[in-house]
């Protein structure tokens, strides 16, 4: 579970997730994680300016007061679902614990939405005072901590959109506490990233907006990007199945990134294995797929020229 | 602050409940526990007569803030057995740390008898308070060494 290298010192942290609304509990670096931050194909540069954006942060928070400067430590992602966000978070977090190096271990803490959120009244504030009152400020004061909010629209709801009539109070109350907590964290911890993402920014609450210190738009992928991630699926397959190395030729990879317009990076991803499918003689053979299987799979998962 | 509230009875026997402690104090497989399951039946008997509800049990790591643990009993219990979650950091992990349990007068030279072979470990009068320099709340910032390197790395 853990990726400390020999020169991080030990920790006393207690590494168990079985805490109501955490999914995952770790210390950084972690070479699953740094895989992540291989395997994702942004814009060129875009990944180089996140990590200068939170290595900035990093160096100011601790030392400009909070009012001369009020950086909250949070990085908000958001864009359509499949482009990455959260395998860019996990990469990104391992990135920076590779990066910036204290007396402490970074620990990783990923928080679960949808467990905090509660039908009975009074459980959602509750639950959502616990996490930022007593999980992240404890781990925060233990050393420093990158905490993952994925789908964060599901606990900071946008309040204005709420009806008190269809809605219990509760979730209004739930997000004045997790903002409350939120703004606890920033000013008690300068040694705390937040690294929210979401797939539905409207429906973010504007306070947490306001309190981003960045807010990044993570993009379908343009067709460099595209021709990227195919090159590494099919690489990927082909390290398994030779026979499909027929298809990383530079004119079939250029087709297949033109044939794929609108296509998020998971669903390029699912192309190749789809395109596996494609061809009755092929018998689901990978090591067959030709590049006619692959463009008719790009087709049939809804790729635009 | 760091502070936990563990059900205790009837949602768990006193015994149980000091377990409840020991788990949460030092998870199993940490240094500490040993210690703490050593003293598991003066504990209970502590537990048993609610006085770890009136004052917490406080425990004073080596590093760290220091940990204060009540007990809920009766109705209460079943609500903080809800509300139980682990701390962050182990804080008897580390060799060093010491613990103060809430005793009533009557029962306070019996029980300092029994903890004399427990050193580290002492029982104070349930209405008194504990007086130990808290550390400055807050982690400790800056101390970054930024390497360059690993930043250029794609």
């Amino acid at each position: 579970m853990t990726g400390l290298t020999d020169s991080q010192p030990a920790s006393d942290r207690v590494l168990d997730a079985g805490i109501p609304g955490v999914a995952d509990i770790r210390t950084l670096p972690d070479v699953s994680f740094s895989d992540e931050w291989e395997s994702i194909v942004l814009p060129a540069g875009m990944k180089e300016h996140l990590l200068r954006t939170v290595i900035a942060g990093i160096r100011l928070r601790p030392v400009v007061p909070f009012p001369e400067l009020p950086l909250h430590g949070v990085l908000l992602l958001t864009g359509p679902p499949g482009v990455g966000k959260t395998t860019l978070a996990r990469g990104l977090a391992d990135k920076v614990a590779r990066t910036a190096r204290g007396p402490k271990p970074w620990a990783y803490v990923e928080i679960d939405p949808h467990e905090l959120a509660s039908s009975s009244l009074g459980r959602s504030q509750r639950g959502v005072s616990q996490l930022f009152g007593s999980v992240l400020q404890e781990h925060a004061a233990a050393g420093p901590l990158i905490v993952l909010f994925d789908e964060v629209e599901t606990v900071f709801t946008d309040r204005r959109a709420l009806s008190l009539e269809a809605n219990p109070v509760d979730v209004h109350r739930a997000v004045d506490a997790a903002l409350v907590g939120l703004d606890q964290l920033a000013r008690r911890y300068p040694e705390v990233l937040i690294i929210a993402t979401s797939n539905y920014a409207d429906a973010i609450d504007p306070a947490l907006a306001s309190r981003a210190d960045t807010i990044i738009e993570v993009p379908l992928p343009g067709i460099e990007a595209r021709r990227a991630i195919l090159e590494k699926t099919i690489a990927a397959v082909a390290a398994a199945f030779p026979g499909a190395r027929r298809l990383l030729e530079p004119p079939v990879l250029d087709a297949a990134a033109r044939a794929a317009g609108g296509l998020d990076g998971r669903r390029l991803r699912k192309a190749v294995a789809a395109a596996c499918a494609v061809s009755p003689a092929g018998r689901g053979d990978p090591g067959e797929m030709s590049a006619d299987d692959l463009l008719a799979a790009l087709a049939q998962m809804g790729g635009q020229r | 602050m760091v502070s936990r509230t563990v059900a205790a009875i009837p949602v768990r026997t006193s015994v149980a409940t000091w377990k409840a402690v020991t788990d949460l104090l030092a998870p199993a497989g940490s240094g500490g526990r040993g210690r703490l399951e050593a003293v598991t039946n003066i504990a209970a008997v502590l537990i048993a007569a609610e006085y770890s509800r009136q004052a917490p049990i406080i425990v004073i790591p080596a590093s760290g803030p220091r940990i204060r643990i009540r007990t809920a009993h009766g109705i209460d219990a079943a609500e903080a057995r809800a509300g139980e979650i682990l701390l962050a950091v182990s804080p008897c992990a580390a060799p060093g740390w010491t613990m103060s349990l809430p005793c009533g007068i009557d029962d306070i030279d019996e029980i300092r008898a029994a903890l004399r072979c427990h050193p580290g470990i002492e029982a104070r009068d349930v209405t008194d308070g504990i007086t130990v320099d808290e550390p400055a709340e807050g982690a400790a910032a800056g101390g970054w060494s930024i390497d360059y390197q690993e930043m250029e790395r794609p």
